[in-house]
């Protein structure tokens, strides 16, 4: 399954690249978000018959918020340990980390602030950020930890990656993903910016 | 933003009426190819953005070390809460059989 997973992907890209024509591009690229809503769809419809794992998952409680929270230190701790090799600065490696995956956001923000290189960066790395998640969660999930899978993610948690947690995770776990991708979509654009406004 | 809320939303609440699990298995072939399309039509967009494919040469190893950077932090950092989380929400006759 992993294996036509990563198929599906690299198979689009190459058809993207190679074969299709803008204007199929652009009906396919419309399409997508049908696609996630349908997947959305059954995740919803999925959980509304486990009612026991709604009620496991709230003896969490506040505990809850740890995922999110982790995900995001960790992010930003492996940014700055990895940027001074990639001849970034502290604040410069930052303020891409802090995208957690939303390249869209991410690029275009750090673009408008008047870092064109560094959004680009930023966008690049933000989507081989979700195209290695992709890759890694049902790996993760299956032989490790549910749990654990939620961490590669970052914001996609809540809408592309959680099809795949749903897939290869529990109830509990997707539960929890959909906190997780909540909580760094709304500090995306809070951090990005802040950590923007620091470089020299 | 709304579409990822409401499509959720309406799956939950269609699985709330009684003797929705009937159609439990055609939602999960459902899904299946809503995961396929949603992949497929990721990477179609990917490929598509001339602006994605060229800059890969250029800036795509700093991309990437940065993006595996970020990955192996979460993951090093959520490492740690992982028996929390599956202590906490396993049945107890299943968190005694581990």
């Amino acid at each position: 399954m992993s294996w036509l997973i990563l198929a599906a992907v690299v198979g689009g890209m190459l058809l993207g690249n190679y074969v299709l024509s803008p204007q199929q591009i652009a009906f396919i690229t419309d399409l997508g978000p049908w696609a996630l809503y349908l997947v959305l769809f059954t995740i919803g419809y999925g959980l509304a018959q486990d009612r026991s794992a709604w009620h496991r998952f709230s003896r969490l409680g506040w505990r809850v918020l740890l995922m999110p929270s982790a995900t995001i230190l960790g992010s930003l701790l492996g940014v700055a340990l990895v940027g001074p090799w990639c001849g970034l600065a502290f604040y410069e490696s930052l303020s891409v980390g802090a995208g957690l995956g939303w390249y869209s956001l991410s690029g275009a923000l750090l673009s408008s602030l008047g870092f064109s290189t560094l959004g680009a960066i930023a966008f690049l790395c933000n989507v081989i950020r979700e195209l290695l998640a992709v890759v890694t969660i049902p790996w993760l999930a299956t032989k490790i930890d549910p749990f654990l899978a939620i961490a590669p993610g970052g914001a996609t948690t809540m809408d592309t990656t959680l099809s795949l947690l749903a897939r290869y995770g529990t109830n509990e776990s997707v539960l929890a993903a959909l906190i997780n991708g909540i909580v760094l979509t709304i500090a995306v654009p809070i951090l990005v910016p802040l950590f923007a406004s620091l470089i020299n | 933003m709304w579409g990822v809320f409401g499509s959720l939303l309406v799956g939950l609440l269609l699985g709330l009426i009684p003797g929705a699990k009937r159609w439990h298995t055609t939602s999960k072939t459902l899904g299946t190819i809503g995961l396929f399309l949603l992949l497929g039509s990721m990477g179609i967009e990917l490929g598509g953005n001339a602006g994605i494919m060229e800059s890969l040469g250029h800036i795509g190893a700093t991309a990437t070390v940065l993006a595996i950077g970020a990955i192996a932090g979460s993951l090093a950092l959520v490492w740690p809460l992982v028996p929390t989380f599956r202590k906490m929400t396993i049945p107890k006759e299943k968190s005694n059989e581990l």
